[in-house]
């Protein structure tokens, strides 16, 4: 475990580094003449509305449909569960191309929203983590998709119960384990240089 | 039918406990070995994916609001992959804490509360609330 000194913000007698890696505090100090111990800076606005933002319950919907639709497929399996599968891989698809606002589940999840009717939102969040899941979905669902389509049932079948376990978890729990592993998979893929 | 019925019913319910226990560890902190030196400071790895980021990085911010000893930096670990693999950050967000000399006393991944920070860092928690 080499020791922390480029990540450290007291740069005593440390080089000199990236702009990225400097202390915020340090630097909005020394904006402030270096006087005034003033907070890092105004608290982020990162749970609230605004472009590119979406209801937190919006993606949790979309995976609890995801997952009733996968466990639909796999029970009844057959030329049905196959069109089933065919249809979620479409909204994986549709999602992660025009982006999760636009899956057909975040529409129905507006719906519900107006019509049951749902208290307003009060979390938000960025769009960008459940787009990138529902890319992860894309792949493996459509791989299975594809498996199915090829006659490789059990494959397939195993890829979809995978995507399914996946959306139960983001469904129960809020946990996007894609999202969070993401890193491991970068660093695997990055190779060890 | 039956037989994939109860198939799925048992994935559907081991996927909720995995969640369950994934959640449980969530902002665990865990302390380096042979750490004995003060925390001076934070460092949060991120990912452009990372769904709690947001949340951690608005926590760190509220301790060092409070505790304005209480410094801390981001790394984004997509873009930094070199530090991410050095220091073995797996996941997104992590929260190494660290002593003066920059050497990690102990981390934490998944969401991590104001109070937790606070408590990690040696810092008065009684400004956070307990659910913050």
């Amino acid at each position: 475990m080499p020791p922390l000194d480029s990540l450290s913000p007291s740069q005593s007698g440390g080089a000199p580094v990236p702009g990225h890696l400097q202390d915020r505090a340090a630097s909005s100090m020394a904006a402030a003449g270096g006087s005034v111990l003033a907070p890092v800076r105004a608290p982020s606005a990162s749970r609230g509305p605004g472009p590119g933002m979406v209801d937190v319950r919006g993606p949790r919907f979309s995976s609890a449909v995801t997952a009733t639709l996968l466990a639909v497929a796999l029970v009844v399996q057959g030329p049905v569960g196959v069109v089933v599968v065919a249809v979620q891989v479409a909204v994986f698809a549709i999602a992660t191309i025009f982006g999760v606002t636009h899956s057909p589940w975040a529409h129905l999840f507006r719906y519900v929203r107006t019509a049951a009717p749902l208290p307003p939102p009060t979390d938000f969040e960025s769009a960008t983590p459940p787009r990138f899941a529902q890319a992860c979905g894309l792949l493996v669902a459509g791989s299975g998709l594809v498996a199915l389509l090829a006659g490789a049932t059990t494959v397939g079948w195993i890829a979809i119960g995978i995507v399914l376990a996946l959306a139960t978890v983001l469904a129960t729990s809020g946990l996007c384990i894609g999202c969070e592993l993401w890193l491991l998979g970068q660093r695997l893929v990055g190779g060890r240089r | 039918m039956i037989e994939r019925l109860a198939l799925v019913a048992v994935l559907v319910a081991l996927s909720t406990l995995a969640g369950r226990w994934w959640q449980s560890r969530q902002g665990r902190v865990r302390r380096a070995e042979a750490a004995s030196a003060d925390v001076a400071s934070a460092v949060l790895f991120t990912t452009p994916t990372c769904r709690t980021c947001p949340q951690v990085r608005t926590n760190l911010d509220a301790v060092a609001a409070v505790h304005a000893d209480f410094r801390w930096t981001e790394v984004d670990a997509a873009e930094n992959l070199e530090q991410a693999r050095a220091h073995g950050i797996l996941r997104a967000p992590t929260v190494l804490f660290t002593d003066a000399t920059g050497a990690e006393v102990s981390r934490a991944s998944g969401l991590l509360s104001a109070r937790a920070i606070a408590v990690a860092a040696d810092l008065d928690p009684t400004a956070f609330e307990v659910a913050a």
